[in-house]
């Protein structure tokens, strides 16, 4: 049997056979995302199925990186793509912050680790776009990991992006006006992550003053030109 | 379809990962991660602070005479039970019932009013019981006005449970008996804070950022004496500070991250780290930038000179 050939779906009810679905961790459009058991094993792994193809779990394929979820197994289908990967066990900053704002020390933290997964992915030439405390996760041994590529695309110089992607709040002025999105996109929204650890709030109602605020301020620049430039240097910044 | 090699199952010819027994057959590239240091950052203060030398030396000798007469704590066991007198450096203003002072850095501290849930708004917005005394003695006395007597008050510590999603910089199996100092309520009569190792039969375990940085506690603080269950400073723990001298170590082990006593070098030249038997005294000057480890082998301790 050759694996092209059948669909997502007729694979998933044969992965059953091993694995036992836990829950459903998202179900939005046509992507789902499934946390699984092995049935004997007993260890949790994490099944996307995504409508196309999506090039970034190809690059995490073949890489071992702290700050995101190792990617078992990449499987394209007739009808799609369906993506195997680490289940990382813990909350996300946005469950973290349910019990109170960031303090600097553990804010920096969680904005260091983000921009070690940006730079990676921007080296690679990637996007994130969709960066926000949901799709960060804290794993139990104090692991800060990146999730959620569904809106991570390859930079596009010639293309404009057609689709408004992104979430509210974090979505930079170009990501939902005309211009295209690249890595500075990505600056934006961490920006507006790190305001929101510390505050609570987004930055156009309240900024931290000090040295956080600086930092939110230039992330936040309407001009792309004005902000920091890459993820290295929001790092150091920091 | 081939057989993974580890279980035999068979897989596909081109799997990375093998189903059966979840083991991953590829060999994947490790992304190297290495963190850029602070090093080209301490150049530039290290420089001015050279040239800076020879004028703090003269401000020394000025603010050396200064000290005493701008340092008004905050509490009302001041010295000066009526501080109607300004001197130099300082403004005075005064309202209905509270007095604020000014000196010349600009920072202002009043003296304590009975404000009971002043940490309601903190960044450590929990929703748990985050006040508590650890003694109990008898009760605090109202004070709106100017006091004119010197009023003994117990040192209330604010505290909340230590959670999940916290930086212990050593790792620690967390318990829910475990709670974090965030802050202090009312400034310690002397300037001497005594750390308590449990509250509430709660043990202590860390002190957080900015637990003593509130503008009404950090320029009353002198001597802090940390108990052994202490196991972490946080960054900006005794921010601002400028009048703490002296730090007591219990324990024989702690960690204090750099940056815990950001700021006091602003007044304060020397601060004396006393650890516990195995350790000798020793005069520290406050080394910036520095995270140091006190074990039981002292010798781990790696301050360095303020410039």
């Amino acid at each position: 049997m050759t694996l092209n050939k059948i669909s997502c779906e007729e694979y998933i009810t044969k992965l059953f056979n091993t694995y036992k679905l836990v829950s459903v961790l998202a179900n939005r459009n046509d992507c789902k995302t499934l946390r699984l058991r092995h049935k004997e094993i007993g260890r949790d792994i994490v099944l996307h199925k995504l409508p196309k193809h999506n090039e970034i779990y190809e690059l995490l394929l073949n890489i071992r990186c702290k700050y995101l979820p190792e990617v078992y197994e990449v499987i394209n289908l007739s009808d799609g793509q369906i993506v195997l990967e680490e289940y990382i066990d813990g909350l996300t900053v946005a469950q973290v912050m349910e019990s109170g704002r960031y303090h600097r020390r553990g804010a920096k933290k969680v904005l260091k680790s983000v921009c070690f997964a940006l730079s990676f992915l921007h080296n690679h030439n990637f996007v994130h776009r969709d960066i926000k405390p949901e799709n960060i996760m804290v794993s139990t041994s104090g692991r800060i990991v990146l999730i959620d590529f569904n809106t991570t695309r390859s930079e596009t110089p010639a293309r404009k992006d057609t689709n408004v992607m992104g979430t509210a709040g974090y979505a930079s002025p170009e990501q939902i006006g005309i211009s295209k999105s690249d890595s500075r996109t990505d600056i934006y929204a961490a920006g507006v992550l790190l305001c929101v650890m510390l505050t609570g709030q987004h930055p156009s109602e309240k900024i931290p003053s000090g040295k956080m605020g600086r930092v939110i301020k230039k992330c936040t620049n309407i001009n792309p030109r004005d902000r920091y430039q890459s993820a290295e240097e929001l790092q150091s910044a920091l | 379809m081939k057989k993974c090699p580890f279980c035999k199952a068979e897989i596909e010819d081109n799997a990375s990962f093998c189903l059966y027994c979840m083991t991953p057959l590829k060999e994947k590239q490790a992304v190297s991660v290495s963190e850029k240091t602070n090093k080209s950052k301490m150049f530039i203060p290290f420089l001015i602070v050279i040239l800076a030398v020879l004028l703090v030396l003269g401000v020394l000798i000025l603010a050396s005479d200064n000290v005493k007469k701008d340092y008004a704590p905050s509490s009302a066991t001041s010295d000066e039970s009526a501080p109607t007198t300004a001197t130099s450096g300082k403004a005075l203003t005064e309202t209905a019932s509270v007095c604020t002072f000014t000196d010349a850095q600009g920072g202002s501290f009043a003296p304590e009013t009975s404000t009971a849930q002043s940490k309601s708004d903190t960044i450590h917005n929990i929703p748990i019981p985050t006040k508590t005394t650890h003694t109990t003695k008898s009760p605090v006395e109202n004070s709106t006005s100017m006091p004119t007597a010197p009023v003994v008050k117990d040192t209330i510590y604010f505290y909340r449970q230590a959670k999940y999603g916290d930086d212990f910089s050593v790792s620690y199996p967390l318990s829910e008996n475990d709670i974090v100092i965030t802050g202090v309520e009312n400034p310690a009569p002397d300037g001497k804070y005594i750390i308590p190792n449990s509250i509430d039969g709660k043990n202590v375990l860390a002190i957080t950022s900015l637990a003593f940085s509130e503008e009404n506690i950090c320029k009353t603080v002198k001597q802090i004496v940390v108990p052994a269950s202490v196991k972490t400073i946080w960054d900006d723990a005794f921010a601002d500070c400028n009048n703490m001298t002296d730090i007591y170590l219990e324990g024989n082990s702690i960690y204090i991250e750099s940056g815990a006593f950001a700021d006091i070098s602003k007044r304060t030249r020397t601060l004396t780290i006393h650890c516990s038997a195995d350790c000798q005294d020793r005069n520290f000057r406050y080394y910036k930038n520095s995270a140091s480890y006190y074990g039981a082998d002292y010798k781990e301790w790696n301050g360095g000179e303020l410039t």
